[in-house]
């Protein structure tokens, strides 16, 4: 779902949280928690200091992105994509100079984080989770009239009297939070926010008040499915998760790209 | 009251001014036609009335309010504006690019689906909405974008102000006299209109009043019959033009030489 706003927002349909630099940020984070304090931490307080440096980071790319992109005459969408951009190959360069700098056991954490799993499940990251999903479900869907207007472009939304620059900050907060936390919970779990809106924009149109709620519910259901077959491939071992939702989507979201023009979606 | 009210309005978005000094009236129902060379500041006029631009100097009064005093919906309800370019890029089906015209309504889906039934008529794209916008050519795109203008300020009356940048470049000609037949009768409504039009044959058909811009000012101000002169063709338009009677309608008609 914050993927559907994003591609909204950014009136392209193969943007994502990760262009903006939330996931990569999130990601620096996570490793920067786990390589300065990986030591001293153990358990739970790790698990639930991880989340929060990915919340952090997440939260500070998106803000420093934005404040980059972001003049008196108001907001630009392609500065903020290449801020986005920026941020990401910086985070990724520190990144690896983390993961340099680390000892084996750190770099292993730091890999399986990066490829996502739900296998840190319990009950604190449970309630954190359905708060901000709810939460994000009773906010987003009042933005899509505002997401639909949006999509003829930013000066013809604002002819049709909507508070652009101040629906934009509310979008971006509310995506912030939504990567962020999911992030910090579960890891990148690649794929799930680009690849899922594309899909239901497919099926049932650009409307925004259909394609946000079908979304949420796609990506759920495509994100059960990934977890339930990772925890069957190779037990008693569990895979992690984002490996699945990428093998099994990519392939799939190709086959969709190829026929797009049977959907009038253009390049 | 002037929908419309420009007093020594002066923009420069990116440093060197792009309009000075321009003054405007418009009252409800009026036609006025902006003619000029290009980069005269036709479009940038447009775009300072509909907020695009900021207003640099001068005052801009839109039914006899600063454009700050209106709320945001208030305005969108009698404001409309038609820019050149449209960049929509998602599959939309045609109805629903011009339902989007009435959103800053609360009409209700009644009326709003009759609005909608006319705009669409009156463009002649009735037959195109289910279709996809993406999948239209140029001009069946530029109607569509029209038709959500029209929905737009449909219903706004004396007060309501259609801006409309080019509306007839990708037209055929049946599509041309369509499109601004219906501004003729939204006009006939009490909303006043502020169109650039290339062709000042059309133009000078259609506008009640045309201003002539150059370098950013307002060079000639007037009705088409007064102000269209060779004169101004050959110091403005840097042509040599005849003008003549239109041998059908009251209106002048320009010849090239």
């Amino acid at each position: 779902m914050s993927g559907a706003a994003t591609q909204g927002l950014f009136r392209n349909p193969l943007a994502d949280p990760s262009l903006i630099g939330v996931t990569a940020g999130a990601s620096l984070g996570a490793a920067l928690v786990i390589v300065l304090g990986g030591g001293l931490l153990q358990g739970y307080t790790a698990l639930t200091a991880v989340s929060i440096g990915a919340f952090a980071g997440g939260a500070v790319a998106v803000v420093f992105v934005y404040r980059l992109a972001t003049s008196p005459s108001g907001t630009s969408v392609a500065t903020m994509l290449l801020a986005g951009i920026a941020i990401t190959a910086l985070a990724g360069a520190l990144g690896s100079l983390l993961e340099f700098r680390a000892d084996n056991d750190m770099l292993r954490r730091i890999s399986l984080w990066k490829m996502g799993g739900m296998d840190g499940a319990n009950y604190p990251r449970l309630v954190l989770a359905t708060l901000v999903g709810a939460a994000l479900l009773v906010a987003l869907p009042r933005y899509a009239g505002t997401l639909n207007a949006l999509l003829l472009g930013e000066s013809e939304a604002r002819h049709l009297g909507i508070d652009v620059d101040r629906a934009k900050i509310a979008l971006i907060a509310w995506v912030a939070l939504g990567v962020g936390t999911s992030v910090a919970l579960v890891g990148t779990i690649a794929f799930v926010g680009l690849v899922v809106p594309h899909i239901v924009r497919m099926l049932v149109g650009p409307d925004h008040r259909v394609l946000l709620p079908a979304s949420a519910l796609a990506g759920a259901v495509l994100l059960v499915a990934a977890d339930t077959l990772s925890r069957v491939v190779v037990a008693p071992t569990e895979l992690p998760v984002g490996i699945i939702t990428a093998i099994i989507g990519v392939p799939f979201f190709i086959s969709l790209l190829r026929q797009r023009h049977h959907y009038g979606m253009q390049p | 009251m002037n929908v419309l009210q420009l007093e020594g309005a002066g923009a420069a978005p990116w440093g060197p001014p792009l309009l000075d000094d321009i003054s405007l009236a418009l009252e409800p129902g009026q036609v006025l036609g902006l003619a000029g060379p290009n980069g005269a500041g036709k479009s940038s006029l447009l775009r300072l009335i509909a907020g695009d631009i900021p207003l640099a100097a001068g005052r801009l009064q839109l039914g006899g309010k600063s454009r700050d005093q209106w709320p945001r919906r208030q305005l969108a309800r009698r404001l409309a504006y038609l820019p050149q370019l449209s960049l929509l890029n998602f599959p939309y089906t045609v109805e629903e690019v011009v339902a989007l015209g009435r959103m800053p309504h609360d009409t209700g889906l009644a009326i709003d689906d009759g609005i909608m039934a006319r705009a669409m008529a009156a463009t002649d794209i009735t037959g195109l909405q289910r279709r996809l916008y993406t999948r239209l050519s140029g001009g069946e795109k530029q109607r569509v974008q029209l038709a959500r203008v029209l929905c737009q300020v449909w219903d706004a009356g004396p007060g309501g102000l259609l801006l409309l940048d080019e509306p007839t470049t990708a037209l055929d000609l049946a599509h041309q006299q369509l499109v601004l037949g219906t501004v003729q009768q939204l006009a006939a409504t009490g909303c006043a209109v502020v169109l650039v039009v290339h062709d000042l044959n059309l133009v000078a058909g259609l506008a009640d009043t045309i201003a002539v811009l150059q370098d950013g000012r307002v060079a000639a101000c007037g009705p088409p019959r007064e102000i269209f002169t060779e004169q101004l063709f050959r110091e403005i338009f840097a042509i040599d033009v005849l003008i003549q009677q239109h041998p059908g309608r009251d209106q002048p008609l320009v010849i090239g030489r």
